[in-house]
């Protein structure tokens, strides 16, 4: 496009569609939660948008899509940016389009028990509204602020999944534009349905859905049963999966969590709650349930059973499932679908894998259904310190050590692009080839992810498949000397008990959950009024990168509502956060005193805010 | 018609923090929306001046309870409790609530209501036991106090003679006696010793501007209240009259301690007081056991006015050793009645004093047969003093009292004076009564709540107790 001058062209077009294009604002659409260092992003690819769009309507959409067609531009969706694969950064700049303000709830259908969103509508959202009236969400994902479209473009496993299965078969009918620009609408019974599940906007941009709900269920009921080890949970989960059918077992959810997990759990509360060793949760939505579900316990006699509390509460913490990113304060993960039976070899595995790099490996399992397990594989480490470059590349070691045991990667995004061989056989493959030429033949949705990485020479070679499957192993292999060369070196990676003020920039999931929940953001529209926002403006004061009076002044822009703090993943004390970076700020730019009024006003007068009061009261 | 009695009020609040009943807490949960300050009309609630996207710490004490502010907040984030402070500062007799209304009234001379409904008390000892009969309540009682019907509250002070004689030319025979005018049946007793200047001077200043007097001990003039001399009434021994005969010689009123010796000589007394200044002359005296016979005697021998001064609770200062002391409602009701049994209750004016607390009190000593009452201690609670009970009789002088201008504490005393004044209008309104004095001894548009309880239920359940006792 060089010589272009995208907005202009785009405002002549587009009429008054929302555009976001100062550089901070470019900026925060580049990355999505992952923390890769932005010298190895901009190494690879040219992450900076062209400019950010939030449109309002189908209408506005197509329009964008005509435009970017039009100018060869690349156009990249985005939800809410709360899965940390590289899915939503953009490689060869382009036009973000920013999903997340497209997200009223269209109609809900008690009679039929359904509901349609827009693509931007939140999960948390859509759950609030249909308890309303007797109904909730079937299957919903651990990131429960995330958006609609966002889930059914990546992953699709989540809470529930067990009972209700993935997310496509809770799908009733969507609504598709292709990147052609031609809406389609889908129903699971079409061929052409699954080419727009969990391929990350590649194909067309999701803009509507119609999802089945159920009634709400009578209570939860969680428990929580400790074994003495990995393999011997994992047996337990087999043996239970077996007899299921014969007990009618019916849990809604069956969650394996390793004594590294717990422990942390124990960390971040202060307590001594968990005991240090393996764990499965089990919850179910019925008093039977429970009841048939004690009988078989008691029948199998040897297994231990945590406090019911501690069950509850674990259970209650499902949606947070990045708490422990306090200790770090960077988390990265491995999140692989691997087959239950090499679940606790592929466990062992990893642990000696991370042993070797000095980090340990935490672990957050789903059982999807018979055979299959969703495993995340995290660890704490420090995106600040040197070793980070090490630890980066141990979690693509960890995916591969999962593929080789017959996993398949949960979703490629950027980072695991290289996978793709191990999701797609190359059937699947060519049909997907053939269907994006047809569907985008521009080639302008979500460029330089699976279809093709080819942003640059050198991003081409190292994500190749063969020759990142080479690599990965490679370094597998000479793990015992690599890790412990880097542990002798830089140290083990050590938990961080107390968060100070540039900790906490670093110990932010940029999750989004804060901006669900966001009064100011809500009238705004702007995520640098956000919690998210704010920290990573406090992190460029730190880093002493310009920042500009504009900037500054959305710091301010907050009612102190705490909403931010209530909903952290982390745990961030955020309020005190802001008083020290409002602090900062003053002293450098002054109070904005007539803007603050001014966004007084505007929320005062905004029935979308006083709705929002009242819905969370 | 003559000119209208009217006291001019003034909202002059004072920069203090008073006692106030609820108090209202701000919950860690808060989060600023600002529902509250919408929905208070009392201004409870605001943003910080200095960060407006904070909401500040309630103002509690303006809060009249309406609970508006805790049913609307979409967090649940305000609490209500009852102040710690309000229930300490309660006495048996002194109720922080009387102390509130009282500071509200000094504020701006309005009458403050109490929030949600009227709790009582419906009876009690005292006045409280004592409803007037308002069956006159069907047309407007604000008729009084807005102008179309003309309510008199004033008084005269001195002897009035039963009837008057003429000769057979027509010519007046009876001697008359001089009387003192009062528009409003009030006046102030010296509520405590060792008063600053400043609130001397105040209450004198307020007294002088509402027409009414002050008693003040003649030892404690000084001469800063000079100019309110005219509505000072000095309060003396009689072996201190000479000492004080300049001061004397402009009074319009005076004051004398009651004793025993000024009992047995009073015609002496008042023979070298007429010398002096010839003003009338009140004899004060303490409410006890046998104050009946003193104001008895007092009175045959030609006392004109007479101050019957009880306890700051309203109660009689030495009881009778076997039952417990009695109260004003019925040391008035005594002594007035013993004078009608006498026939000599017009030629004596009687002041009662001591626990006169609210407006209604003045009313209600009055049905009971006073002349008129005189009000002390809430003369100072107009200007922030805080009054304990217990462990003893104690008064809190808020800090700075004595750096606050006179006319400010006067305004307040006045602002006082005009909402009893408002409040005495709208009793007499009710009970359909145009003039004060009528209102004397008139118990039988009162109802005393002891006496109907008797009638009705004395036969049926006393015995019973007494039984069961």
């Amino acid at each position: 496009m060089g010589n272009m001058k995208p907005i202009e062209e785009f405002i002549k077009a587009a009429g008054d569609i929302t555009i976001l294009d100062k550089p901070e604002e470019r900026e925060m659409f580049s990355h999505d939660i992952g923390d890769v260092p932005d010298i190895m992003t901009r190494a690879f690819f040219k992450t900076q948008p062209d400019f950010v769009v939030q449109p309002k309507s189908v209408d506005e959409i197509q329009k964008i899509l005509e435009f970017a067609n039009r100018e060869k531009i690349p156009v990249i969706p985005r939800g809410s940016a709360s899965w940390g694969f590289g899915g939503v950064i953009p490689t060869k700049a382009g036009i973000v389009v920013d999903l997340s303000p497209f997200r009223k709830i269209l109609e809900m259908n008690t009679g039929n028990k359904t509901v349609t969103v827009e693509a931007g509508a939140r999960w948390s959202d859509i759950d609030l509204m249909a308890k309303k009236v007797g109904l909730c969400l079937m299957t919903y994902p651990s990131s429960k602020f995330s958006t609609v479209a966002g889930w059914i473009s990546t992953g699709g496993y989540g809470i529930n999944s067990f009972r209700y299965g993935h997310l496509s078969r809770q799908i009733v009918s969507m609504k598709v534009i292709t990147g052609a620009g031609e809406l389609k609408a889908l129903s699971p019974s079409d061929p052409e349905f699954n080419f727009f599940v969990s391929t990350e906007g590649e194909l067309g941009i999701i803009v509507e859905a119609t999802l089945k709900l159920r009634d709400v269920p009578e209570a939860s009921y969680a428990h929580l049963l400790y074994f003495k080890d990995d393999r011997s949970a994992f047996e337990f989960i087999g043996r239970f999966l077996k007899s299921r059918r014969s007990e009618n077992l019916n849990p809604n959810v069956i969650r394996f969590l390793d004594e590294n997990h717990l422990n942390d759990t124990n960390e971040v509360i202060r307590a001594e709650i968990f005991r240090k060793s393996a764990g499965v949760l089990f919850e179910f939505g019925s008093a039977e349930d429970e009841e048939r579900f004690e009988g078989y316990i008691a029948k199998s006699g040897i297994v231990e059973a945590a406090p019911r509390y501690a069950a509850r509460y674990l259970w209650n913490e499902r949606l947070f499932g990045m708490k422990t990113k306090r200790l770090g304060p960077t988390i990265l993960a491995s999140e692989i679908v691997i087959p239950i039976s090499a679940a606790a070899e592929f466990i062992e595995e990893a642990k000696m894998l991370g042993d070797r790099f000095g980090v340990e490996i935490c672990i957050d399992s789903y059982i999807l259904d018979e055979k299959k397990a969703l495993i995340m594989a995290t660890f704490l480490c420090d995106s600040r310190k040197k070793k980070y470059m090490i630890n980066m590349p141990l979690v693509s070691m960890l995916t591969q050590k999962a593929v080789s045991l017959g996993a398949e990667p949960y979703g490629l995004g950027l980072w695991n692009a290289a996978f793709i061989d191990a999701l797609y056989n190359p059937e699947r493959q060519r049909a997907l080839k053939a269907y994006k030429a047809k569907m985008d033949p521009n080639g302008i949705l979500n460029p330089g992810k699976f279809f093709a990485v080819d942003s640059t020479a050198l991003a081409s070679l190292v994500f190749q498949p063969a020759v990142f499957r080479f690599s990965m192993n490679l370094l597998t292999l000479l793990s015992p000397v690599i890790g412990k060369a880097a542990t002798l070196l830089f140290g083990k990676d050590r938990k961080i008990d107390h968060l100070d003020f540039e900790l906490s920039t670093h110990a932010c999931a940029k999750c989004g959950n804060c901006l669900a929940v966001c009064p100011a953001y809500l009238i705004t529209h702007n995520e640098g009024v956000t919690a998210k926002g704010k920290v990573a403006l406090a992190k460029k004061l730190i880093e002493g990168k310009e920042v500009t009076r504009d900037e500054a002044a959305n710091a301010f822009m907050c009612m102190h509502c705490k909403a931010c703090e209530e909903i952290c993943q982390t745990n961030l004390e955020l309020m005190r956060f802001w008083d020290a970076l409002e602090q900062r700020l003053e002293g450098k730019f002054g109070r904005p005193e007539a803007q603050i009024k001014e966004f007084l006003q505007k929320v005062d007068k905004s029935n979308e805010y006083w709705e929002m009061v009242e819905r969370n009261a | 018609m003559p000119k209208k009695y009217h006291i001019s009020t003034k909202a002059t609040p004072l920069d203090m923090e008073y006692l106030f009943k609820f108090r209202i807490t701000r919950g860690e949960n808060c989060i600023n929306c600002g529902k509250c300050t919408k929905v208070c009309i009392y201004e409870a609630h605001k943003r910080e001046r200095g960060d407006p996207r904070k909401m500040a710490a309630p103002n509690t004490a303006v809060c009249r309870n309406c609970f508006r502010c805790i049913q609307e907040c979409p967090r649940g984030a305000l609490e209500k409790s009852l102040n710690q402070d309000f229930l300490n500062n309660d006495g048996s007799y002194w109720k922080s609530h009387m102390l509130i209304a009282l500071w509200k009234q000094a504020e701006d001379g309005k009458v403050p209501v109490s929030g949600a409904g009227y709790r009582g008390p419906f009876t009690g000892a005292g006045f409280d036991g004592m409803w007037t009969d308002m069956s006159e309540i069907v047309r407007p009682t604000r008729d009084g106090i807005h102008g179309r019907e003309y309510i008199s509250t004033a008084v005269e002070l001195g002897r009035k003679l039963n009837h008057l004689s003429f000769d057979d030319k027509g010519r007046l025979l009876s001697k008359t006696f001089d009387t003192v005018h009062l528009p409003l049946p009030l006046v102030f007793d010296l509520p405590a010793d060792n008063l600053k200047g400043n609130v001397l001077a105040a209450l004198a200043k307020a007294a002088a501007e509402i027409e009414t007097f002050l008693l003040l001990p003649a030892d404690g003039l000084t001469p800063e209240m000079e100019p309110y001399a005219g509505n000072i009434v000095p309060l003396l021994t009689h072996q201190d009259i000479d000492r004080h005969s300049a001061f004397l010689k402009k009074a319009r009123l005076a004051a004398l301690e009651y004793d025993g010796e000024l009992l047995n000589n009073i015609s002496g007394i008042k023979d070298k007081m007429k010398e002096i200044c010839g003003a009338p002359v009140i004899v004060r005296i303490q409410a006890g056991n046998g104050v009946e016979d003193a104001v008895s005697r007092l009175a045959q021998r030609g006392v004109e006015i007479i101050h019957i001064v009880a306890d700051y609770r309203g109660m009689e200062a030495d009881g009778h050793a076997t039952s417990p002391p009695r109260v004003l409602k019925d040391i008035i009701r005594s002594v007035h009645q013993r004078l009608v049994r006498e026939r000599i209750r017009d030629e004596v004016t009687l002041i009662f004093s001591g626990g006169i607390a609210m407006a209604e009190h003045v009313p209600k000593a009055m049905i009971c047969g006073a002349d008129l009452a005189a009000v002390d201690l809430p003369l100072l609670i107009a200007m922030g003093v805080r009054l304990y009970e217990e462990p003893e009789k104690f008064l809190v002088f808020p800090s700075g009292l004595e750096e606050i201008p006179v006319p400010i504490l006067a305004q307040r005393v006045i602002n006082l004076m005009g909402a009893w004044h408002s409040q005495l209008l709208e009793v007499m309104g009710a009970m359909g009564i145009r003039e004060a004095r009528r209102l004397r001894g008139e118990t039988g548009r009162a109802i005393f709540f002891e006496e109907v309880d008797e009638d009705t239920f004395g036969k049926l359940f006393k015995n019973r107790e007494a039984v069961n006792l």
